[in-house]
């Protein structure tokens, strides 16, 4: 077990791999009451194809991490939800595009039973095939739910509009036709190829005794023998640079229409540093650019170019990159028209040295913030180790970031490849 | 906790801890909820938030925050129980990771919001009232658009009371509201509101009850509000058809019981037992056994006596969904629960209650329940409570429920894709 510590934020951490190659985290908050420790795999939705180094492709139905995630939760003798209530530990599980989380959270004075249970339920596969076809119902059922929210509703037609092939174009959870198809022989496969302990990483800040911790989770993983499983990377897709659709038009009863633009910009060959830099540089712009730190932003308001309720996103990763801008108007056209003018000005203007300062200052604000949250805390950094850049690192890349940087960066990005949704109000509401 | 009175129905609360890495002051505004105040109380919170005298354009609001080092501020319009609620919250790093003491900065700026807003000759500056009232529009708009939000409002609307008057306004009725309305609302916030500054963090007390005599010099105020009131509701069973991809039932009981009895963590344990967690009867029941939704819960409103559950499903799961839940009541009443349930809803609730206290929402809302409800309320104290309570006193506080309003949003037919 290796100590760290940062003595401009006053935290301590601890890190060892463990036997079986688990990498495990423990970050000392001894003020604190809860522990929040999470059990995370980098096998996210869009890993449903995957190679091996001889070339071997493993292809898996739509919404295979989604759907294994639901379904680790069931053990030998019923649903280890129970067993962590009964325990006082709150329990949880998410999938995004990138990972599956589990995590659980617990105020108990001593957090050995839950972390057992934790390392146990994560790393054992005992899934029946009745209990599959009892959760295609409610996983359909949580499809529904996110369809009929239209943000949701919207972001996904922008990636289905932006990606060709990329499978950022489907829905997490997965189609009906592909939450149907899942059986447990499906599901086991994709287990034993991505829940391998050196694939993982466990993340716990706790007030107990970091040693203590480790002993477990050391104890825990020699027990275990783990076979052999194939390095795998995602499958890589031949995007095309172009959209695939300039345009859509949904309807949906709701009262208040929506548009979204989405920039689909190149992807690089650059390393994790270089990407987080990267993505910073063009967020500290877009910061700059479309939000109030900008001058003209009451402006855009009031001539009705935006509403008070924009929003934009950026995501820059390894196979993927592009910025969505989301307001609730349905005049998407003059929307999109207003965005590309601002963005030629945004790549042009670049960011003034006060205002980097001012933005500095913010994210001294932000990581203090998180330092607050053991269960954000927890996330954050899982996503930093995955990313290759910790949270600290991120803050020190703001903190010594130049204007000059920024500006080349924000000057790489290309606005010509877009895609417009409008999502319209129907029934009584468009009346 | 240390409490100041600064004067009449003005206190200043200081809980003073080590533990976070942030400073956060909570003004809160409270009176008595009135269905004529609603849509004013509901437009302050975004009126108070944009800006005020001294930082009037959205580009000078964001360069003080910032330079405040990301200082985060909000104002929600939050109605409790019977009464209305508006809390103002600025929260800024602490100074020990700062070169600079901005505590001072931080009493400053909350008090230029909460007092000196963007007024002239009594009204809201016009340009500031239309695009807020816009704004808010917008907001309401939103949140009906989630079919379990609007379902859940409605219920309580038909349900009526104080209940249906904490529903968030209509666009109507803001798009009603005058500036004169909305001012007249403030002005008798401000002056006759019951008002606690709550700080929570590593501060001096002496600096900070010197900044509160500085920066709020409010008035002496004699009003006094019940936060509780045991409702008896409307019985109501209502059907409405929506173009969505899952209906949504909420079913409301009244349940005889406020924060303050001696029953209510009898009650609570009961609601773990039955639907707030993952292990209850409903969870277990309708989506575990029968995979009819993907969430159902139950939520027991404590400063009501109203119990709510609610699910989301197909249309054509509802009849079973409710036949489900009614058979999980009568198992409650009759006690058809086993002593792992009892203790599992035990574990975490104590859980819960404990964790409240890395939460720094949840640590300044324990202190105000404390404060509104006149009596010391610690979490240790509910805990001991938690610990006392047996089987026989679950059922009997579960035995007085009583359903009273049923609201359906029936699923119409999906959407569809144009070109």
């Amino acid at each position: 077990m290796k100590k760290f510590s940062d003595p401009v934020f006053r935290e301590t951490w601890y890190e060892e791999t463990m036997p079986g190659g688990l990498k495990a985290v423990v970050i000392h908050k001894p003020m604190f009451v809860t522990t929040s420790c999470l059990f995370a795999t980098p096998y996210g939705s869009l890993d449903c194809c995957q190679t091996d180094e001889q070339g071997r492709v493993y292809s898996f139905p739509k919404g295979t991490a989604h759907f294994l995630e639901h379904k680790l939760f069931e053990s030998d003798h019923g649903d280890v939800m129970d067993d962590f209530s009964r325990m006082g530990a709150s329990v949880n599980a998410y999938t995004s595009y990138e990972e599956t989380v589990y995590y659980f959270n617990s105020s108990a004075g001593d957090i050995s039973e839950p972390l057992r249970l934790l390392l146990d339920f994560v790393q054992d596969f005992s899934v029946s095939e009745q209990s599959v076809e009892r959760e295609k119902g409610i996983i359909l059922e949580e499809r529904n739910m996110y369809n009929q929210d239209p943000d949701s509703r919207i972001m996904l037609e922008v990636m289905k509009n932006m990606y060709a092939v990329h499978p950022v174009n489907e829905d997490i959870v997965g189609s009906p036709e592909s939450i149907r198809s899942f059986s447990r022989k499906i599901l086991e496969e994709a287990y034993r190829l991505n829940y391998h302990p050196s694939r993982m990483m466990l993340v716990c800040v706790t007030p107990c005794d970091p040693a203590a911790i480790m002993d477990i989770i050391r104890t825990s993983q020699q027990c275990r023998h783990f076979a052999e499983a194939p390095v795998l990377k995602r499958a890589v897709y031949a995007e095309p640079a172009a959209v695939v659709k300039d345009k859509t038009v949904l309807h949906m009863d709701v009262s208040c229409g929506k548009s979204a633009i989405g920039f689909k910009l190149a992807v690089r060959d650059e390393s994790a540093y270089e990407r987080a830099l990267r993505e910073c540089c063009i967020k500290l712009c877009l910061d700059a650019w479309f939000t109030a730190v900008n001058p003209d932003y009451q402006n855009w308001i009031d001539e009705g170019y935006i509403t008070p309720y924009f929003s934009y996103d950026l995501e820059i990763e390894e196979d993927r990159a592009n910025i969505l801008f989301l307001d609730e108007k349905e005049d998407g056209e003059a929307f999109r028209s207003f965005i590309i003018s601002q963005m030629e000005k945004c790549i042009s203007s670049g960011i003034r040295e006060q205002t980097l300062d001012q933005l500095r200052k913010r994210a001294l604000g932000s990581i203090l913030h998180l330092l607050n949250s053991p269960s954000d805390l927890s996330a954050a950094w899982f996503h930093g180790i995955s990313d290759g850049i910790s949270v600290f690192d991120e803050f020190r890349m703001i903190s010594r970031v130049s204007a000059e940087t920024c500006l080349k960066m924000i000057r790489s990005i290309h606005t010509d490849a877009s895609t417009l949704v409008i999502l319209r109000k129907t029934g009584k509401n468009a009346e | 906790m240390k409490h100041y009175q600064i004067c009449r129905g003005c206190r200043l609360h200081i809980h003073k801890t080590e533990k976070f890495k942030e400073v956060t002051l909570a003004l809160n505004f409270m009176k008595d909820i009135s269905k004529a105040d609603r849509a004013g109380m509901f437009l302050l919170s975004f009126l108070l938030s944009d800006s005020c005298r001294a930082y009037q354009t959205k580009q000078e609001v964001q360069a003080l925050f910032d330079n405040l080092y990301g200082a985060s501020f909000s104002v929600a319009n939050d109605p409790r129980g019977s009464c209305d609620l508006l809390e103002m919250t600025v929260t800024c790093p602490d100074s020990a990771y700062l070169e600079e003491d901005i505590l001072e900065k931080q009493f400053e700026i909350l008090s230029q919001f909460a007092l000196e807003p963007r007024m002239e000759n009594g009204l809201f500056d016009e340009n500031l009232f239309r695009e807020c009232r816009l704004k808010a529009v917008e907001s309401v708009n939103m949140l009906n658009d989630d079919p379990a939000y609007y379902a859940n409002e409605r219920a309580a609307a038909l349900y009526g009371g104080s209940y249906a008057m904490r529903c968030t306004p209509s666009a109507d009725e803001l798009l009603e509201i005058s500036n004169e309305k909305c001012s007249a609302v403030y002005r008798d916030l401000v002056s006759r509101g019951n008002t606690d500054l709550f700080v929570l963090g590593n501060v001096d007390e002496g600096a900070c009850l010197s900044y509160m005599k500085k920066y709020f010099p409010l008035k002496d105020r004699d009003s006094f509000f019940n936060i509780m009131h045991l409702h008896c509701g409307r019985k109501a069973e209502v059907r409405e058809k929506k173009q969505i991809s899952q209906s949504s039932l909420v079913m409301l009981y009244d349940t005889g019981h406020v924060y303050t009895d001696d029953d209510m963590p009898a009650f609570m344990l009961g609601n773990g037992i039955f639907g707030a967690l993952p292990t209850s009867m409903l969870f277990q029941e309708i989506r575990e056994k029968n995979s009819l939704c993907y969430a159902v819960g139950s939520e027991n409103m404590i400063f009501d006596g109203i119990l709510r559950i609610s699910t989301s499903m197909e249309a054509a799961s509802i009849n079973e969904a409710v036949r489900l839940i009614e058979k999980q009541l009568e198992r409650m009443k009759n006690g058809d629960f086993s002593e792992q349930d009892m203790e599992t809803a035990r574990e975490m609730y104590i859980a819960s209650w404990r964790s409240s206290m890395d939460h720094v929402p949840s640590l300044i809302w324990d202190d105000y329940r404390s404060v509104i409800l006149g009596r010391d309320d610690p979490v240790s104290d509910m805990i001991r409570r938690f610990n006392e309570t047996n089987r026989q006193q679950i059922i009997d506080a579960w035995s007085t429920l009583a359903l009273k309003t049923v609201y359906i949003l029936e699923q119409e037919a999906s959407d569809e894709e144009v070109q």
